[in-house]
């Protein structure tokens, strides 16, 4: 009969999930500042391409990806307003990182942010949040500069 | 070194390089109440007092001071203290030396990663709780005299740089390389 391994599957840490916007730091999220859902990272796109040929595939790796950081802010703290006079002064907020829930997984760098959308939400007394919808880059397959 | 509006501050905190914004003109009006009780406090009694004491116990009086308050309303509370201090910590950053050059992590992500340790955290939050007690009550002509005062007596600096240029002006043991393991080719050799 097969033993069970039982090897640690680790653990995860929500409050530890923060952002950081290094040229902006009155903008800087932690988990004393966000709803239930926290933040959310997405790459949304291929890291590379595969391109079909009559007998395999032609690999064309991307440069970079684009990515959408979407951080679930109190609207009941003096921060969510910080965010909306950034809006009123500018959107471009340049490099941001991500701290993940695990202590084990990297920050993640978005560059060239934005923020894209920062609507008040609903206000019927029920919602104290507001999502922010920020987008960037991830430059990825950084050896591709090495063999130019 | 002119100081203006964009004035912050950098430390050194074990390893590490601390930067810090100042609170900002909103967080000081919710909380001027408990600010302006701490400055009260750490500035009584002499100057030897101020310059050798006041710096170390300054986080200390600010929860104390908040307790006051507390106990004065008839609240069962730290009036506000606690929310300070984590508007401190947030509005600060830790720079870090890795293998890559200098990554910026939060306060509490450098302790984990034992760039730092607590104690050396809570011995630069008290500097910068002294620092915003004294900076943020001082008039805006009197707060170039107010900052350098403070970074005469403790560890902290001023920098009008930001937190990205203070960063990339920090010296590297090691040249900054691309990352990532190289993949097998699909191009046939």
């Amino acid at each position: 009969m097969a033993v069970n391994p039982q090897v640690s599957q680790g653990n995860l840490n929500r409050v530890r999930a923060s952002v950081i916007i290094p040229a902006f730091p009155t903008l800087n999220i932690n988990s004393s500042h966000m709803g239930k859902q926290f933040l959310n990272l997405e790459w949304e796109e291929a890291f590379g391409d595969q391109i079909e040929t009559g007998t395999g595939v032609v690999n064309s790796p991307a440069p970079y990806v684009k990515g959408t950081c979407t951080i679930n802010i109190l609207r009941s703290q003096l921060i969510a307003s910080q965010w909306q006079a950034q809006v009123d002064a500018t959107s471009i907020i340049g490099r941001i990182v991500v701290h993940p829930d695990s202590t084990v997984y990297p920050a993640q760098t978005v560059h060239d942010c934005q923020i894209l959308r920062a609507s008040p939400g609903r206000m019927d007394g029920l919602n104290p949040t507001i999502d922010v919808i920020i987008t960037g880059v991830r430059y990825v397959n950084n050896d591709l500069w090495n063999m130019v | 070194m002119k100081i203006d509006d964009n004035l912050s501050l950098v430390f050194d905190v074990g390893a590490c390089k601390g930067f810090h914004t100042p609170i900002s003109r909103a967080v000081f009006e919710a909380n001027f109440k408990i600010i302006s009780a701490t400055k009260a406090s750490l500035f009584y009694g002499n100057s030897s007092a101020v310059v050798n004491v006041s710096p170390v116990i300054a986080a200390l009086t600010l929860k104390d001071e908040g307790k006051k308050i507390a106990d004065s309303s008839g609240e069962d509370g730290d009036g506000g203290a606690d929310a300070i201090i984590a508007e401190i910590k947030r509005l600060t950053l830790i720079m870090v030396s890795g293998a890559n050059g200098w990554d910026m992590l939060p306060v509490d992500a450098a302790i984990q990663s034992g760039a730092m340790d607590a104690e050396e955290w809570q011995e630069a939050l008290s500097e910068l709780v002294f620092f915003t007690a004294s900076y943020a009550l001082a008039r805006k002509a009197d707060r170039p005299r107010a900052a350098n005062g403070v970074c005469a007596i403790t560890g902290l600096d001023t920098t009008s740089l930001s937190a990205e240029e203070f960063m990339a002006s920090l010296p590297i043991s090691k040249k900054p390389e691309t990352t990532g393991s190289k993949a097998g080719s699909s191009v046939p050799v």
